[in-house]
């Protein structure tokens, strides 16, 4: 018995698997890389299923012999003009950068991509180093369910007086961040 | 110019920005590659905060503090990041079980422990082996091995291990370590000196730093470690090194050094002679500082912008610092005709605080000595040039409970470190320069 050369569906499926392999190791720099460039993560949510599709729809022009680098810098070029048309679509009913800023901005992320990562490895680094209550202070803001005033409230504190503690916390956590690579790669 | 940036990007992702500020905002970014290189950093780290705000579910506080659960909510995030934030919160439980399991640090000593705390100053974090942190750290308390961060220039931590080996490591530093039987020590990062005594035969205390491995029996010596190198300073004894890149072993001798980098011969050589002068050196880079360091333009001198940290007091302050004595070049000293010169800008009149990190010729923490300049002698948004006698300089009002275990003045030690700080706000201090210099009797 000889094998048959595989059929058209058997490739479709084979390249939506590796689609689906790549998509999946550059979700979170993607996801990222479009929050960098719109105001919530909310509307990085709706977008984040467009971007998924044109990239799928797109995926024949990517270069095979690609890394998975050079698939999330190639899906960070098509985010990019999902945003522009995103943002378009969207009533200016908020006050945002220009789409001349945000191609400038998106152009620099693309080019730092590796130095994104690494500072997202640091950072989680950073955090475990946090206190508790301190941690939970500064992920209070984008947790459901928590908040700064709710905090506020059960340790007695004023509202305004932890808002300017979380700024101090994202300070050093930058700052932190900013250690970590200085030293090289960190690992956990 | 990077605070305004920072601060705009931050309250442009709070959504808190008018129409003119977004306007100097888009100017900024416009004109400014480093504006967008500040505006990448924050914006990273905003959104991975998010992210990981996500995973860990979205009610993670009722964890913290028990509230009304609402388990029968659909999730709120996607199923990618709903799997991931299941899987961080079986990770907590495992975490959380893993941490009660362990020793946690305490007075009272168990078996685990393997070294006592003898001092300690300004921040500092102890991770346990069960991943327990703690920044309650006091003088007397056991410690059953661990990673301790100096996290601020100011900080200095000495640990002696139960055969009486002392370290202490000093500034911004990540030392690792435990003895089972052998004493085996991490430094990732920053400056330790040891004075150990002579360890059991086949034994030998290890000290492992990305470069290279110390095997130590029993002497006294100084490490600076970066990512690049380690130099070694032996006051007493031998160290044997071996270099991570090619395996090579060189025995340092008492009284001489070696800096151990894959790209340098692995050249032994005499400790040099002490110097009295010393100078910044911020048109060469940031290397050996603590601060947001500045590049010089065509009509401002590069300068080291500050950084705010928060004291274990819960006091912040806004700071930064220049390393001094580095094992690499002859150690800084002072004396009685010292005078340190600091040259700078604020940008609102607000009390300065210039103050130096010192130790004895043996290597031991003698102190922090400051002055404090009032903020009559500063004009907003103006250059500023105090030069500052040695006698000027008292001891930090932080360590006087304790000031019987430090020297009495500031002369005839050796200067570690430099810092400047303004307490409370953000002040826009700025250093351009620091010089230590002699002043001709």
């Amino acid at each position: 018995m000889t094998h048959e050369s595989s059929t058209p569906g058997m490739e479709k499926d084979q390249q939506y698997e590796r689609f689906m392999s790549l998509f999946m190791s550059s979700e979170q720099a993607i996801r990222i890389y479009v929050r960098s460039l719109l105001l919530s993560s909310q509307d990085v949510d709706d977008l984040m299923q467009n971007i998924g599709l044109a990239c799928w729809h797109k995926f024949d022009q990517f270069d095979t012999e690609g890394s998975a680098l050079d698939f999330t810098r190639w899906c960070c070029v098509i985010s990019r003009f999902e945003v522009l048309q995103f943002r378009r679509s969207r009533a200016r009913d908020r006050l945002v950068l220009s789409d001349e800023i945000i191609e400038l901005l998106a152009t620099h992320a693309e080019q730092h991509l590796e130095q994104s990562e690494a500072e997202r490895r640091a950072l989680r680094i950073c955090l475990k180093k946090l206190a508790e209550p301190d941690r939970r202070l500064l992920l209070s803001t984008h947790t459901k369910g928590d908040s700064i005033s709710r905090i506020a409230s059960e340790s007695n504190q004023k509202v305004r007086r932890l808002y300017s503690k979380v700024n101090i916390i994202r300070s050093q956590i930058a700052d932190c961040v900013r250690a970590n690579l200085s030293l090289g790669e960190p690992s956990s | 110019m990077s605070l305004s940036i920072q601060s705009l990007i931050r309250r442009y992702q709070d959504q808190q920005l008018n129409a003119e500020e977004v306007r100097k905002l888009e100017n900024l970014l416009r004109a400014d590659i480093t504006s967008r290189e500040i505006f990448r950093q924050e914006t990273n780290l905003i959104a991975t905060i998010e992210d990981i705000a996500c995973e860990q579910g979205p009610d993670v506080s009722d964890a913290i503090v028990p509230m009304p659960k609402h388990l029968t909510q659909p999730p709120l995030v996607s199923p990618t990041r709903w799997v991931m934030a299941t899987g961080w919160l079986v990770a907590c439980i495992a975490a959380s079980l893993l941490i009660a399991t362990f020793a946690s640090p305490s007075s009272n000593t168990t078996n685990d422990d393997i070294a006592t705390i003898m001092g300690v100053n300004g921040p500092l974090q102890w991770t346990g082996n069960g991943g327990q942190v703690r920044s309650d750290l006091t003088v007397g308390m056991k410690l059953p091995g661990g990673t301790i961060d100096g996290v601020s220039p100011e900080s200095w931590f000495s640990l002696q291990f139960d055969d009486g080996s002392v370290v202490v490591t000093s500034g911004n530093s990540m030392l690792a370590f435990s003895d089972l039987g052998q004493k085996i020590l991490h430094l990732k990062a920053g400056r330790l000196s040891a004075d150990v005594t002579p360890q059991p035969d086949g034994s030998p205390m290890l000290i492992h730093t990305r470069s290279a491995i110390l095997e130590i029996v029993g002497t006294s010596f100084d490490i600076d470690t970066d990512l690049a190198a380690t130099a070694l300073n032996v006051t007493e004894g031998k160290v044997r090194v071996k270099r991570h890149s090619d395996g090579k072993l060189v025995d340092v001798p008492e009284q001489h050094q070696v800096i151990v980098a894959a790209d340098q011969d692995l050249r032994v050589s005499q400790i040099p002679k002490v110097a009295y002068h010393w100078r910044s050196h911020l048109q060469d880079g940031p290397r050996r500082t603590h601060g947001r360091w500045l590049p010089g333009t065509s009509d401002q001198d590069p300068m080291l912008s500050c950084l705010p940290h928060v004291t274990e007091e819960n006091k912040t302050i806004y700071t930064a610092s220049f390393k001094v004595t580095v094992p690499d070049a002859a150690p800084v000293m002072t004396n009685r005709g010292t005078m340190i010169n600091v040259r700078g800008r604020l940008d609102r009149a607000t009390a300065l605080y210039v103050g130096m990190t010192l130790k004895t010729t043996e290597g031991d923490f003698a102190g922090r000595f400051q002055v404090v300049l009032p903020s009559r002698e500063f004009q907003p948004g103006a250059a500023f040039n105090h030069p500052l006698e040695i006698g000027k300089f008292t001891l930090d009002p932080a360590l006087s409970a304790r000031k019987d275990r430090f020297a009495s003045s500031a002369d005839e030690l050796i200067v570690e470190s430099i810092w400047c700080h303004t307490l409370y706000q953000q002040a826009g201090l700025a250093i351009t320069s620091v010089e230590l210099t002699e002043q001709s009797e």
